[in-house]
Formats: C-alpha cells, sequence, structure tokens
C-alpha cells in the first residue's frame, strides 16, 4: 500500500492553491490520477518521487518511510523506487537510445539490465539512434524503458501519449499494460482520456482544487455500467448542426467520425470539444461482413 | 436475454428486452427502481386507440405543441409519465391530420427501450 498523506501551498496561474491530500494505492494497482489542469496531480506525482518537498505531511510505501515531516525523513529522488516518465519525454539529445538507458544506471548496478530492456521494449535495432531520428512513439518507448532501469516498485505516467497520434497511442497503452505486469509495478497515471483510463486503470481519483473529490473503478467511474445499452463508446464533439427540427452531432471515436442525432433540448447542452458517450441498444446496430 | 417488466410512478407498465439476465446485470430485479429511457425518433403516434400491431408500449397522450420542419415535425406530448417528444415525418402529421390538443397514443417497441439503473 502507498500511503500519501500531504499537504502543500502552490502557486497555480488563478492564485495560491492548498494542496491537501489523502491518497491510499494498493499494490501492484494501475491507478489513474483524474481532473481538471491545475488541480494538483502532477504537483502530488512531483512529491510522491521526490522533486518537490510538501510542507507537511507523511509518504508511506508498504513499510518504508519516504517523507516524515515530523520525524524528518526526507528520501532524495534516486533512494525511491519511483520510475517517472514525462509527456515530453525528456530524452538526452545528445545521447544514443543506449546511453540514455545506460545514464539511469546506478553505481555497481549491473547492465544485463540495459539489454532486457531494450530487448523488451523491442529498441535493439534503434540504441545506437539519437532521439532527434527517432518517431514520437519510439521516443516514449525509450523513455518509458529508462525509467525501468532503476527497477522501480512505482510508475508515473504523466500524461505519456498525449502528444502521440490514436494509432501509436492505442499500441503504446497495450505496451504500458504489459509493463505494468511483467514488472509488478504499482502504476500511477494522469490521464484525460476516458476511453485510455478505462482500458488501463483499474481505479481512478479524481482531483480538484487539490483534494480527492471522487474515487471509484474505472468502469464505475464514468457511469459506464449504468445503462442496459451495449453499444456505447465515448467520443468528442466536433460539430453541432441544426437540420430541420433535429441536431445532428458529429463525434470523433477513436479514428472514426460518426453522426448522431440529437433533440434540440440535448443538443443544447452540448458543445464542441466536449466529452460525450453514445449508446444505442445492442438489438439496433447491423452488421455486415466487409 | 430477458424482458423487463416496468412500471412508472403513474402506473403505466412498459416492458424492455434486454441482452442481460439477472445473474449478468444484478439491477434487474423485482422492485429496484430503474431510469427509462427512449430516443424522440423511435416514438410512433397513432390516432387510433387500439390498434393491431407489435408495438408494445403504448401511453394515451394530448399534443402540446408541433413543430412542423420540412421533413420532419417535432410533437411535444403531454401523458402520465410526463412530456414525451416524438419526431415523426411531417407527411405522416399531414395525412393523420395531427394538431394541437388532439388525443393520440404513443408506442416504442420493446427493443427501443433502455433500462438505467
Amino acid at each position: 500500500m502507498i500511503r500519501l498523506n500531504l499537504k502543500k501551498t502552490l502557486q497555480s496561474a488563478g492564485g495560491k492553491m492548498v494542496l491537501d491530500l489523502q491518497l491510499n494505492i494498493k499494490k501492484g494497482e494501475f491507478v489513474t490520477l483524474f481532473g481538471e489542469s491545475g488541480a494538483g496531480k502532477t504537483s502530488t506525482l512531483r512529491m510522491l518521487s521526490g522533486l518537490l518537498r510538501p510542507d507537511s505531511g507523511t509518504i508511506e510505501v508498504g513499510e518504508a518511510t519516504w517523507f516524515s515531516s515530523q520525524e524528518n525523513i526526507d528520501l532524495k529522488p534516486q533512494q525511491r523506487k519511483v520510475g517517472y516518465v514525462f509527456q515530453d519525454y525528456a530524452l538526452f539529445p545528445n545521447m544514443n537510445v543506449r546511453q540514455n538507458l545506460e545514464y539511469a544506471l546506478q553505481k555497481n548496478q549491473d547492465s544485463a539490465k540495459i539489454e532486457e530492456l531494450l530487448e523488451f521494449a523491442e529498441l535493439g535495432e534503434l540504441q545506437q539512434r539519437k532521439p532527434e531520428t527517432l518517431s514520437g512513439g519510439q521516443k516514449q518507448r525509450v523513455a518509458l524503458a529508462r525509467a525501468l532501469v532503476q527497477r522501480p516498485e512505482i510508475l508515473i505516467l504523466d500524461e505519456p501519449l498525449s502528444a502521440l497520434d490514436l494509432k501509436m497511442r492505442i499500441k503504446l497503452q497495450e505496451y504500458l499494460l504489459k509493463v505494468h505486469k511483467k514488472y509488478k509495478l504499482t502504476t500511477i497515471l494522469v490521464s484525460h482520456d476516458i476511453a485510455e483510463i478505462v482500458k488501463l486503470s483499474d481505479s481512478v481519483f479524481e482531483l480538484q482544487n487539490g483534494s480527492v473529490i471522487k474515487k471509484g473503478a474505472a468502469t464505475d467511474f464514468f457511469g459506464l455500467n449504468r445503462t442496459s445499452a451495449k453499444f456505447r463508446f465515448s467520443g468528442e464533439v466536433l460539430k453541432i448542426q441544426r437540420e430541420d427540427v433535429l441536431y445532428v452531432i458529429s463525434v470523433l471515436i477513436g479514428n472514426d467520425i460518426i453522426r448522431v442525432v440529437s433533440d434540440p433540448k440535448e443538443a443544447e447542452l452540448l458543445e464542441i470539444g466536449d466529452r460525450v458517450f453514445v449508446a444505442s441498444k445492442a438489438f439496433n446496430p447491423i452488421i455486415q461482413k466487409i | 436475454m430477458s424482458i423487463v417488466f416496468v412500471t412508472t410512478d403513474s402506473g403505466e407498465e412498459l416492458m424492455s428486452v434486454v441482452i442481460d439476465t439477472p445473474e449478468s446485470a444484478p439491477y434487474l430485479k423485482s422492485g429496484n427502481k430503474v431510469n427509462v429511457l427512449f430516443k424522440e425518433t423511435e416514438v410512433a403516434v397513432s390516432s387510433q386507440k387500439e390498434l393491431n400491431i407489435s408495438l408494445e408500449n403504448r401511453i394515451a397522450g394530448i399534443i402540446t405543441h408541433i413543430e412542423v420542419g420540412v421533413l420532419l415535425s417535432r410533437l411535444m406530448l403531454e401523458t402520465k409519465i410526463g412530456e414525451v417528444i416524438a419526431i415523426i415525418s411531417t407527411m405522416s402529421v399531414g395525412q393523420m391530420g395531427l394538431v394541437e390538443k388532439m388525443n393520440v397514443m404513443i408506442m416504442v417497441k420493446l427493443n427501443e427501450i433502455i433500462l438505467a439503473p
């Protein structure tokens, strides 16, 4: 179990915010922190990894105390078994793939781990390449492999896939799940993509103004189980168009744009960019072989 | 698969067919409260009270407002289960002579009813 009990005054874009957070994460779980920008998600993860010092509180991981303001304990980032993957990869541009991984090795650590990770991440053929010559998906695989060099117990993924196109995202989502299982990690993801969250995580914590306001199992959290409708997808509203007495709403689902007719009463509640569910009964769709 | 009978607060009975069974979906239990959803475009309107037709859900209503479009029209109806909107063709509105304050039956096929626990 990871137990966070933290207080920290933060300067955010909207002024001062007091982060006051109690968060318990089970070992081996894949959890997501969800919430608006500035809710305190990244600050929480930076405190867990030792990059930001809380004003007060405790961080306990299993039997170990990583931080305690009362007992004056504050482990250095390199003493905490945390791997951190950022949205912008944060690779060293002057080093090739292998060197980026080797840089993360601790003194006296066996370099066999590098071979294993290069192989697992399918980076063997790319090991001499510099980051600038790699695609976004390849860079993120390097960043992920580097985060695993020190055999972390906790893997932190701060919007790791949001810069990638959908096809690559889906591929890397599967890869993240594989990594989580293979290395028996406790993984903490920050993501805004509901489909991604539901696919990857066991449970979700929603943060608002520095506190947890809601938590639950991923599928229950977004109300996915709350109707008998079996044909359901989440997507983003692209267009809202009046047609006769109705509206036609265009929704981006995965790579496809679908169109749904909507009564004005419901269409009035929608705005372009809104995340929506589209649902229908299993009895309605037709199915044809392509 | 199950056919679920729902009694509304006003005492009307509605029927829905769902893929779930009481084993796969624990909310399917006698006495459990559910919300009933159906799409406005799936509502059929009849001016005759008794019809020999396989539309299982039937509720009496009064047309309170008609918005006539070029192809489709939007009928607002007052029924025992509350306000219902029906989207039907403007052609049908004309053929059936539907006007405001008229008493009609609204009908929905049982596979169009979504249950939300």
